[in-house]
């Protein structure tokens, strides 16, 4: 359960660029969670709005951008999805060492304030 | 979300275990109360890590571990995969040439702590409560609980638990992912975050593996396809098989001072 901790983190920091920012209102949030993060979307959505009752951004859209699995070919360069982790390495160039280009991201993108 | 803390409910010790209790919420600081002031919307780009305050802390045990020449240790797996038995095991081995310092996390019980004693080698219990993995802040009191003179290895064991460790830094220097052959061969393929993370693989309980019918070359391969950067190490916690290699790691991560 720990996307409790992670949405009280997001809250936090929404709230905290609502007081420097003088707002009334959140209007929107927009978080990003990679696939390989290992957050779910629908249980940190769940939390966050169980925790923003009662605070400035009880009324705000939030929008989750899911970022998918990416992988970067350390021989060729290629970037290629990597959901269902081919066998054989590197579509491009069948190498076998990969990077993860995406999908780890965590991220409070932006907020709209009024 | 398929971590469900298990209660044990044992008694209580009276021995050497330094015992560092972070379940209580007192602890967190409020959040920031507001003076709501009119004015026209605006979007503010934040582009923040959600983490932010984790991996700061991370950092700083970092910088501590570096200053002292501590090699930190991350041992992650499911829970019963026989991370509190290769612990005990590795201190036999390496407990008569490296200093070595332990940190365990747990729900509610100091059991593998009390499991881990050894003369010479101080060990920290962090009850975690309700949380169901370790945080860098949780790290950062148990170090502060420690007796760290002269410590070169500090092994730190996680709570059993392969889908939220992957996102918390501990600052630790090496993550070491333990799977058992009496899970399936799959196990990566069904956590790729944790295992994307890992610097090394443990294959444990080989000597279970015929009987369980649990293929070793199709687990190796499953590792390999999500964490082909992890060297494997297949061993027995249980009969020290394959137990040499596991330890040569250690021994050159700390002589290299990683
Ligand atoms: N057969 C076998 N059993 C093991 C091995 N390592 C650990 N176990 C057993 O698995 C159970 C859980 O081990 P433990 O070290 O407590 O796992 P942890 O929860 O990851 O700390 C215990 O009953 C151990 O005796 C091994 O290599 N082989
Ligand atoms: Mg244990
Ligand atoms: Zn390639
Ligand atoms: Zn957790």
């Amino acid at each position: 359960m720990h996307e409790l901790g992670i949405a009280e983190s997001a809250l936090r920091a929404v709230l905290e660029v609502a007081r420097k920012g003088k707002a009334v209102q959140v209007r929107r949030v927009v978080v990003r969670i990679g696939a390989r993060s290992g957050v779910e979307p629908e249980a940190f959505r769940f939390a966050f709005d169980a925790l923003r009752v009662d605070t400035r951004a009880a009324g705000a859209a939030v929008d989750v951008e899911c970022i998918p699995a990416t992988g970067r070919c350390e021989e060729c360069g290629a970037c290629f999805a990597v959901s269902d982790f081919p066998a054989g390495g590197c579509p491009a160039c069948g190498g076998a060492r990969v990077d993860v280009a995406g999908g780890m991201e965590l991220e409070l993108k932006t907020v709209d304030l009024v | 979300m398929t971590s469900k803390p298990s209660t044990c409910g044992c008694g209580a010790s009276e021995d050497a275990v330094i015992h560092v209790d972070v379940s209580d919420p007192a602890e967190r600081p409020p959040l920031p109360p507001g003076d709501p002031l009119p004015g026209v919307e605006v979007r503010v780009d934040v582009n923040v890590r959600l983490l932010d305050a984790n991996d700061r802390q991370a950092a700083a045990n970092r910088a501590q571990f570096a200053a002292r020449r501590i090699c930190a240790v991350n041992l992650v797996s499911g829970p019963g995969a026989g991370k509190t038995t290769l612990l005990q095991r590795t201190l036999e081995a390496l407990g008569p040439e490296i200093r070595c310092a332990v940190l365990v996390g747990d729900l509610q019980t100091d059991h593998d702590a009390r499991r881990l004693q050894r003369p010479g080698v101080p060990v920290a219990q962090i009850t975690t409560g309700s949380a169901c993995h370790l945080d860098a802040a949780m790290v950062a009191r148990g170090i502060a609980a420690l007796p760290l003179e002269g410590v070169q290895l500090l092994l730190i064991e996680n709570v059993g638990n392969l889908v939220c460790p992957a996102s918390f830094d501990l600052g630790e220097n090496r993550r070491v992912v333990l799977v058992s052959c009496a899970e399936g061969e799959d196990k990566p393929l069904k956590y790729p975050p944790l295992f994307t993370s890992a610097h090394a693989v443990i294959m444990n309980k080989i000597d279970v593996a015929e009987v369980l019918d649990f293929d070793r070359a199709v687990s190796r391969e499953a590792i390999r396809r999500i964490a082909p950067q992890a060297p494997i190490f297949e061993l027995s916690a249980r009969t020290g098989a394959g137990l040499d290699a596991w330890c040569r790691y250690l021994r050159a991560l700390v002589e290299r001072g990683a």
